[in-house]
């Protein structure tokens, strides 16, 4: 069954719960979609996992009860609906309850377009493209040695309701990916590369830049060394890098599910500066970007959050239960569409969208002159971030040296940046004037809990510690 | 709740196997099952946030079609309970086509009784599975919680922040057209935790912990809270990392997470696919002193990666990956051992490392010791790796210890381990059993 099917259920269950509890809840999901991946040694071409359920959830005031199945049928949310009530018999009524708002009255059901239907594209095409697209990365590539070519279609259907609302959606992306296994006989190096895009089958493309980069960079990363001089260095960011930093410095930071556990320094900060006067940054579930929803897995319909506003800290972003207790204790909270589930059967946590830097008004060769000595860092990989303590680390594939104003062509692998948050963000002197997504990324809550996100940003002038 | 809940009606192993013996184009077909059953809870500052729990059952097939000129096609596919019977057959539709698309080296599915093929169960049944997690999860999530109450209020200057139990039971069955049928339980107890403490006039800061094992026992919440305690009572008053090239002390899972890039080194399908780093035979490492690198798979020493049995149902077979710092030994799925001219003997399991010699005390003179990255894996290209120190202590050559933060280490691992030491004392963690700690002789430290 579709997950909208169960809607009549789902009005049933909340009905009979809130007989019991203040807020009750249902969530339904189920994937479809397939991956198609070239190699060398093997061709796969598969569905993706269903992962296909639904949960309900009951707030008692001061505590949520949840019980996830795997069937989507009205059987089991009646079995589960007992089970939950079952459960719910067995804890007090709390005295003091918090109250969860239910949002206002919504009935509504949102698709995202497609002009070509990937679910119905024949298997054969799918592999023959991942093929292609393999074919045209060793193409005229002497050093790569090998390279994988993968197209997959994802597809979501969601559905929410609560006493308020009964919300549902159809979310369809395409991502096309390649890995790039270069050698020169004696050093071997990989770079990967790619997009995803909101939409179907019409995306597909064997003319992204990212086939170029990974051509022309893969082979310059080989015997690569680590940096010569670790320590602090004046740097400029590639779009996709400030979009990692941008992601792990007051992304994380301004989760206010943290605030809750007294884990984000972001808290007392909200209202002053962190950053330079040139940083705008945003949280945007409603953009277009491949994170791109209409409503949240909470029911809250998608609209921007601007976080960073002339580098003042303005607003974080939330779950119902984040801002619901943050609000009780007085602090005139925001609600934000940012409540999310890695799946049917997790729990929701306060999480980011797409997440960016705004453009300024300097170019990429502006910056590039005023730099006497420094590096270039592309081919942004992971990060982490400490909201507590404020430290971030991020990692990129390459650094290129800047000598005199100029690109050396020199370039050092992998690169490390480390410091303190508003210590680089208060370092951004110049921001580019073009905003670039980059669009393949994941995000766990610390290390799991993995669901996915962009980010992005223009080139940025900034001083960092690079190891 | 005692275990997974039951197949629903509707698929069940017998009506799937069923399905695909009367599909004319599959020549091998195997099914997995899995069921699964989590119980969670969260709890801020010791009060409960959030109960869960949630079950689960799938099958994964995978098929096959008849070979022709060595290759084969193949499609998989994954159906969940509840679904009728018509799902299965629309699946297998869109597998056949899948198949026709999707030709690979042909191989076949073992058989019971074949060389390296699991016969019934290899390890005892308590190897993998915690009975107290598998009857009755509900009970054991509140002792894990009791647990972490009992040591956070034996630590008074701490904040219990937050904590988050999962535990979790696993079945699985795996059965082919071959009449291959195995069964095996696993378990799997998960906690994250975070505490905070303010040293007066210093901001207030965090230490999070995250543990994972197949048992209560191993998981040994209320130890890793007591550590944790006395980690962020330190890292409050902690100084500025020193910069320099200098001898550096990893341990536990990040040394686990480092040395994991074996197990990368060693796979049968980089090997096949000719994207291997080292080739076997090879030196992994440029010694200049110290002894010399030992790494095993061992999927039948107790970590998170032992098993009864692999993807396909091999049994768990010791294999030599390293030795003498020489890559000697490669280990994963049977297709690509066989492409390897090699018999297959299960994916890789357990990373066992031998023992080293050095006591604590000889590991931790005139080091820096990082007990705390926010992150830290090697690259399997080359070896390099970084990580942010969240802690560490600087152990001065006069025995004082002085706690740091801040900054980063690196390194490349092969050049790393060219004259590192062991220390004799061991831990298993993840998928790791092996010396507890390594210390490194120069590693780069920047600020």
């Amino acid at each position: 069954m579709r997950p909208t099917s169960l809607i009549p259920a789902f009005v049933d269950a909340i009905a009979r719960l809130q007989e019991r509890v203040p807020y009750a809840s249902a969530f339904a999901r189920s994937n479809a979609g397939t991956s198609a991946r070239v190699s060398a040694l093997s061709t796969i071409c598969q569905p993706i996992s269903p992962q296909a359920g639904f949960t309900l959830s009951a707030w008692t005031g001061e505590r949520f009860l949840e019980i996830s199945s795997d069937r989507l049928d009205p059987a089991a949310v009646a079995q589960t609906t007992a089970r939950l009530l079952e459960r719910l018999r067995a804890l007090p009524r709390p005295d003091d309850a918090i109250m969860i708002d239910p949002g206002p009255l919504l009935d509504r059901r949102f698709s995202q377009d497609m002009q070509h239907d990937s679910r119905l594209i024949p298997a054969a095409e799918k592999v023959a493209f991942a093929t292609a697209l393999r074919q045209r990365l060793l193409d005229g590539s002497p050093r790569m040695i090998e390279a994988t070519g993968i197209i997959a279609d994802v597809h979501a259907e969601i559905c929410f309701v609560n006493a308020s609302c009964q919300l549902g959606q159809e979310l369809h992306r395409i991502r096309e990916m390649a890995l790039g296994t270069f050698s020169d006989g004696t050093h071997q190096a990989e770079l990967h590369g790619g997009f995803e895009r909101i939409g179907g089958w019409e995306h597909r493309t064997l003319e992204h830049r990212f086939i170029e980069d990974l051509r022309h960079d893969g082979p310059r990363l080989l015997g690569a060394g680590r940096l010569p001089d670790p320590g602090e260095h004046d740097c400029i960011f590639s779009g996709d890098f400030s979009g990692m930093f941008a992601h792990e410095a007051f992304g994380h930071g301004t989760e206010q599910d943290m605030f809750l556990k007294d884990r984000a320094k972001g808290a007392e900060f909200l209202g002053k500066p962190v950053a330079s006067p040139l940083v705008d940054m945003i949280d945007d579930p409603a953009n277009g970007w491949a994170a791109s929803y209409f409503f949240d897995d909470e029911g809250v319909l998608a609209t921007p959050t601007r976080i960073i506003s002339q580098g003042v800290l303005v607003n974080g972003i939330n779950d119902r239960y984040s801002a619901a207790v943050l609000n009780r204790r007085g602090l005139d909270v925001a609600k934000t569409a940012n409540g999310r589930r890695e799946a049917y059967d997790h729990k929701p946590y306060t999480r980011m969208t797409n997440t960016y830097f705004a453009r300024g008004t300097s170019t990429f060769a502006e910056m590039l002159r005023t730099v006497s000595h420094g590096y270039y860092l592309t081919h942004p990989s992971n990060g982490m971030e400490d909201p507590k303590g404020w430290g971030i680390q991020l990692e990129g594939a390459m650094a290129e040296e800047i000598e005199g104003g100029r690109l050396t062509g020199r370039v050092f692998s992998p690169v490390v940046v480390t410091g303190s948050v508003p210590k680089l963000l208060q370092s951004v002197s110049q921001v580019g004037d073009e905003v670039v997504e980059a669009s393949l990324g994941m995000c766990g809550k610390g290390y799991k809990e993995w669901v996915k996100v962009t980010d992005g940003g223009p080139v940025m002038r900034l001083r960092a510690v690079l190891a | 709740m005692s275990g997974p809940a039951p197949v629903a009606a509707g698929l069940d192993l017998a009506a799937i196997a069923a399905a695909l013996r009367q599909q004319p184009w599959i020549a091998q077909w195997q099914v997995t099952q899995r069921d699964s059953a989590r119980q969670e809870r969260y709890l801020t500052f010791l009060a409960v946030e959030s109960e869960r729990e949630s079950a689960s059952t799938t099958w994964t097939i995978w098929t096959a079609t008849a070979a022709v000129d060595g290759k084969q096609g193949e499609a998989s596919f994954t159906i969940q309970a509840g679904e009728p019977l018509a799902a299965l057959q629309e699946a297998l539709g869109r597998a056949h086509a899948a198949a026709q698309a999707a030709w690979n080296p042909a191989f076949t599915l073992p058989a019971a009784g074949e060389d390296g093929v699991a016969q019934a169960t290899t390890l005892a049944p308590e190897a993998l599975a915690d009975a107290s997690i598998s009857a009755d999860a509900p009970g054991a999530v509140a002792c894990l919680a009791q647990e972490f109450a009992t040591a956070v209020a034996a630590c008074p200057w701490v904040r219990p922040s937050t904590l988050e139990i999962f535990l979790t039971t696993h079945d699985r069955v795996l059965i082919n057209h071959r009449g291959l049928r195995l069964r095996e339980r696993r378990t799997h107890a998960f906690a994250e935790f975070v505490l905070l403490h303010r040293a007066p006039g210093r901001d207030e800061v965090e230490f999070y912990h995250q543990t994972e094992a197949a048992s209560l026992q191993a998981l040994a919440l209320g130890a890793r809270v007591a550590r944790a305690a006395r980690c962020v009572r330190d890292g409050a008053q902690a100084g500025t990392t020193v910069p320099g090239v200098q001898p550096v002390v990893i341990s536990d899972e990040y040394l686990a997470k480092l040395l994991d890039s074996f197990r990368a080194h060693a796979d049968a399908g980089r090997h096949a696919s000719r994207t291997n780093v080292f080739t076997l035979g090879e030196p992994v490492i440029q010694r200049r002193s110290g002894p010399a690198l030992t790494v095993v798979s061992d999927p039948s020493v107790t970590s998170l990666a032992a098993y009864q049995f692999d993807e396909q149902g091999y049994a768990p077979a010791r294999t030599a990956l390293i030795e003498a710092d020489r890559l000697v030994g490669v280990v994963g799925p049977a297709r690509w051992m066989r492409v390897l001219g090699r018999l297959p003997r299960g994916m890789a399991g357990t990373l066992v490392v031998p023992a080293g010699e050095s006591a604590p005390a000889q590991l931790l003179a005139g080091a820096l010791e990082v007990v705390a990255f926010s992150d830290l894996a090697a690259r399997y290209d080359t070896g390099a790796f970084s990580g942010e120190i969240r802690l560490a202590y600087r152990h001065h050559a006069d025995g004082r210890v002085e706690a740091v933060t801040g900054g980063s280490v690196s390194g490349i691992l092969t050049q790393a381990l060219a004259d590192c030491r062991f220390s004799r004392d061991t831990t298993t963690c993840a998928g790791y059993h092996g010396p507890r700690a390594v210390r490194f002789a120069a590693l780069t430290v920047a600020c």
